[in-house]
């Protein structure tokens, strides 16, 4: 390989309807509108330690909804003021997404809270 | 048009930039260059105490000096409620910036604003701040991070409290807040391991070191409507953060930004833009204000300084089963260091079962940290990749093929547990493993050691909001405008999207960056999202442009728009008997078809790219001084697609030059009473052209399947190998494992005094 060279390689765009949903997670999330929560670390006091929560919800609200049923005390640490806290981010299938807590959540997806990161 | 299938003909092309002409004959504006009619000139006094309460400030004979129109301390500033908003890219606590700004009963760090002077000339303002007295009542102050967090340490802030922990604590602390990352079985991972390796690493803060200092001119009219031209990355944040910390209407704010010299991230928020507006308020007059470089250094954000510990295990076959970080980092006088960057940072180039990696942001009485180029990633990796250096080395396996074997792919999980999507991690690897400098044998030196090293790195990139407007001139050229600064290129790329939707040559196109009041929301120029998502912007508002030309041409020709087809700047009609038209000979014809035509887009979008490296340097080292030479330095990129390419590798080549600044000579020395003593760039050292050798790049172009052009952030992984290739080149020419950034020629001196001591 050369100095300054371009290394172009075949793109290989996979569509979103062939992306193969894990098998763990079909067996799990056997309802419509239930998704896998992964839970932060230092959060799964609230969830007796599990580390992964099925949940169930069209929406990211609804979704909070059901965890705050399922463990009081959830929703305060994502939400403040009524919307998504400034400094977390949620990923849905490895994507960060956008629409706050009205943003939908798929049937069996992998829903994750990570901090909200910038950049320089 | 859908893009991916299309052999382009503008983007991957090396057109003149168009602000080049303006930036290489000084034409163009930076913000010290605006001048308004009697306009006023402001210095701000600043703290000579690391941490200090304010008992009094007397201005008095401040204001009594002739020239001297206006004073402003603390309590000319709202005071505002507790709490964090999201702005964009960034997550800010108002209060805080605004006791950053200027400080209120304490100061927190040598340089902390505590007053601001308006007057006729530079020189009568800084006259007057020695007439400003100040009596402070110094306390103690604490400037290492493991020690800020003991329970002993000087507490900064007395309403912080530790966020993010399992059981919410009421103690008073400097630790303001705490993140995890784990899967799996870390005690087993370890024991599953042949090999396993621990080292503390400790980093020094540096800065970005942007040429330009920090400026802003403001003027505030009777109507209550101010405007600031300001040198910044964001005017949409310089807008939000002055209606935040002023309590002004944020419709009420215009803000200009003027070219930019240099920001890396460190002028994505504000000091100077609110005083001055303020200042403008209280005088009736334009207020003009310009860092020096000492307050650049002391009292604008660097990045953080820190401490990791990084134990990580291996089997014989060079299979990572468990890795282990424990990070603090300085967040200097206010929460906010990028220890969540680090954290999930650190490991991502690895595909990894077992994990935990804990992080901390504390404050301490240093000035409040700001992003830096991957904020929060390069210290993480000079400490990950320097023990998987060695635990490769241990296991008699090649550094590249290591990696290589525990390379994260499409599906593999992040740190923080995501999955990534399509990535060019290996492809990186590859790169290196295959390119010449690596295959060549290593350069002899006038008899120094001489070693190689490689190192990886990562950074998400981001996307975030951008409006983009697309307007057809009637001699068919076109201009696009958006509200991105550039501080990389941007505007090129911007013109060379649109041109490509167009059928346009680049120079064709003129790109515009322009105010609050002209275009749509935009956030900052950040995160390497301005080529992704402003880009994303143009493209779609370009694609609207073309809409409107077919709806045009349908007029004409009294056909349905449907078709009509446009490729390559040609309308022609599916039907035949109807001689094609150009771009041009259709702009001409624009006023009778249905008017002027304006594409426009704002978008939010998803499908953000990733960005992986891998670097290969060599390097000699003379064992008498300890100083390093870098000899040659290669940087493999995964960069999606390149717009412009001698840009994109601008961008790896600037984040190098960065990266080997960080690794061998910056740092933040302060004295015993907390003051710091090497505000200037001759203390300060940063490379210069005569530091470096040319640094290559490696492209290596992985589309991004989340944009329609392949595009992927490529200005800020550069920055995060640098350091650790370096450190484990230094490992190869001397034996030693250097675990302290900088590597500066002292440290090394005593690191090979220390071994041969050691060896006799």
């Amino acid at each position: 390989m050369q100095r300054g060279e371009i290394v172009a390689l075949v793109p290989l765009l996979v569509p979103a309807s062939a992306r193969k949903i894990p098998a763990e997670r079909t067996a799990i999330a056997v309802q419509t509108h239930m998704a896998i929560v992964v839970i932060p670390a230092l959060w799964r006091t609230l969830t007796q330690g599990k580390d992964r929560i099925q949940a169930s919800g069209a929406t990211l609200k609804d979704i909070i909804d059901d965890l705050e049923r399922q463990f009081p005390g959830f929703r305060e640490r994502v939400v403040e003021q009524g919307d998504l806290a400034g400094s977390i981010a949620v990923s849905i299938d490895g994507e960060i997404v956008t629409g706050g807590l009205s943003e939908p959540v798929p049937p069996h997806s992998e829903v994750h809270f990570v901090p909200a990161i910038g950049g320089g | 048009m859908e893009l991916q299938e299309h052999k382009f003909k503008v983007i991957g092309t090396r057109p003149i930039r168009h602000d080049g002409v303006d930036k290489v004959t000084g034409r163009a504006k930076y913000g010290a260059d605006i001048s308004l009619p009697g306009m006023l000139h402001a210095k701000v006094l600043r703290s000579p105490h690391a941490h200090a309460r304010i008992k009094s400030i007397d201005v008095s004979a401040a204001l009594a000096l002739p020239g001297v129109k206006a004073v402003i301390t603390g309590k000319d500033l709202p005071e505002l409620p507790p709490g964090s908003h999201q702005m964009g890219e960034l997550v800010v606590n108002p209060r805080y910036l605004s006791m950053n700004i200027m400080a209120r009963d304490k100061v927190l760090y040598d340089g902390h604003a505590v007053a601001a002077v308006a007057a006729t000339s530079p020189h009568i303002a800084e006259e007057a701040l020695k007439l400003i007295k100040v009596e402070y009542e110094v306390l103690p102050h604490v400037l290492d991070v493991r020690k800020a967090m003991q329970d002993d340490a000087p507490i900064l802030l007395p309403d912080l409290r530790t966020s993010g922990t399992p059981e919410k604590s009421d103690k008073q602390t400097n630790i303001a807040s705490q993140v995890r990352f784990a899967r799996g079985d870390l005690e087993a991972g370890f024991r599953a391991a042949d090999v396993i390796v621990e080292r503390e690493f400790t980093t020094s803060m540096v800065h970005q070191g942007y040429i330009e200092p920090h400026n802003a001119v403001a003027q505030y009219n009777a109507d209550g409507h101010g405007t600031i031209w300001v040198s910044t990355q964001g005017p949409f944040s310089v807008r939000e953060l002055c209606s935040h910390i002023l309590q002004m209407p944020l419709g009420n704010i215009k803000v200009v930004p003027a070219e930019i010299g240099g920001g890396f991230g460190g002028k994505t928020t504000v000091y100077l833009e609110p005083l001055a507006l303020l200042l403008a308020k209280k005088t009736g007059k334009p207020v003009k204000m310009v860092m020096s470089r000492a307050e650049v250094l002391r009292a604008t954000g660097p990045t953080s300084g820190s401490y990791i510990r990084c134990k990580m295990g291996a089997t014989k076959d060079g299979k990572i089963t468990a890795a282990q970080v424990w990070m603090a980092y300085e967040a200097g006088a206010f929460p906010g260091s990028p220890v969540g960057a680090g954290c999930m940072t650190i490991l991502a180039p690895y595909a990894l079962e077992n994990l935990q990696i804990d992080g901390f942001d504390v404050v301490l009485n240093k000035p409040k940290t700001c992003a830096y180029r991957a904020p929060g990633a390069t210290n993480a990796a000079f400490a990950a990749e320097t023990v998987i250096d060695e635990l490769a080395e241990k296991l008699g396996i090649d550094p590249l093929e290591f990696r290589r074997r525990n390379g994260a792919k499409e599906g593999t999980a992040q740190p923080a547990g995501p999955q990534f999507r399509r990535i060019g991690y290996i492809e990186t690897v590859e790169a290196i493993m295959n390119s010449e400098h690596y295959k060549s044998p290593l350069p002899q030196v006038d008899g120094k050691p001489v070693g190689r090293g490689v190192a990886s790195g990562f950074w998400f990139n981001a996307g975030f909001q951008s409006t983009a407007i697309v307007s057809i001139n009637s001699d068919g050229t076109a201009n696009v405008v958006t509200g991105s600064p550039d501080i990389g290129g941007t505007r090129a790329a911007c013109a060379m999207i649109a041109a490509e939707v167009l059928g346009l040559k680049a120079e064709e196109v003129n790109p515009v960056v322009t105010d609050t009041e002209s275009i749509g929301h935009t956030d900052v120029t950040g995160g390497s999202r301005v080529t992704f998502a402003t880009g994303y912007a143009v493209y779609e508002a370009a694609q609207d442009a073309v809409r409107q030309l077919k709806e045009r041409a349908a007029t004409i020709w009294k056909v349905k728009p449907e078709d009509v087809v446009y490729q390559d700047g040609v309308v022609s009609c599916v039907n035949n008997g109807h001689e094609p038209m150009t771009l041009k000979q259709l702009a001409g014809r624009l006023a009778r078809a249905g008017g002027p035509v304006t594409g426009r887009a704002a978008v939010n979008p998803r499908g953000v790219g990733p960005g992986f490296a891998t670097h290969v340097v060599d390097i000699a080292v003379d064992p008498e001084t300890g100083k390093i030479d870098i000899l040659r330095y290669t940087a493999a990129q995964d960069v999606g697609k390149a717009v412009h390419p001698s840009y994109v590798e601008g961008q790896i080549q600037g984040g190098v030059a960065q990266g080997i600044g960080w690794a061998l000579n910056e740092e933040y020395y302060y004295d015993e009473q907390g003051i710091m003593r090497n505000t200037g760039f001759l203390d300060y050292r940063i490379p210069t052209c005569l530091d470096l050798p040319m640094i290559e790049t490696i492209l290596v172009e992985v589309p991004n399947p989340g944009h329609p052009l392949g595009i992927r952030g490529v200005g800020e992984v550069p920055i995060v190998p640098p350091p650790a290739a370096i450190a484990n080149a230094l490992y190869r020419a001397v034996g030693i494992r250097m675990t302290e950034l900088p590597m500066s020629p002292a440290k090394v001196v005593k690191a090979i005094l220390e071994k041969n001591n050691a060896q006799k």
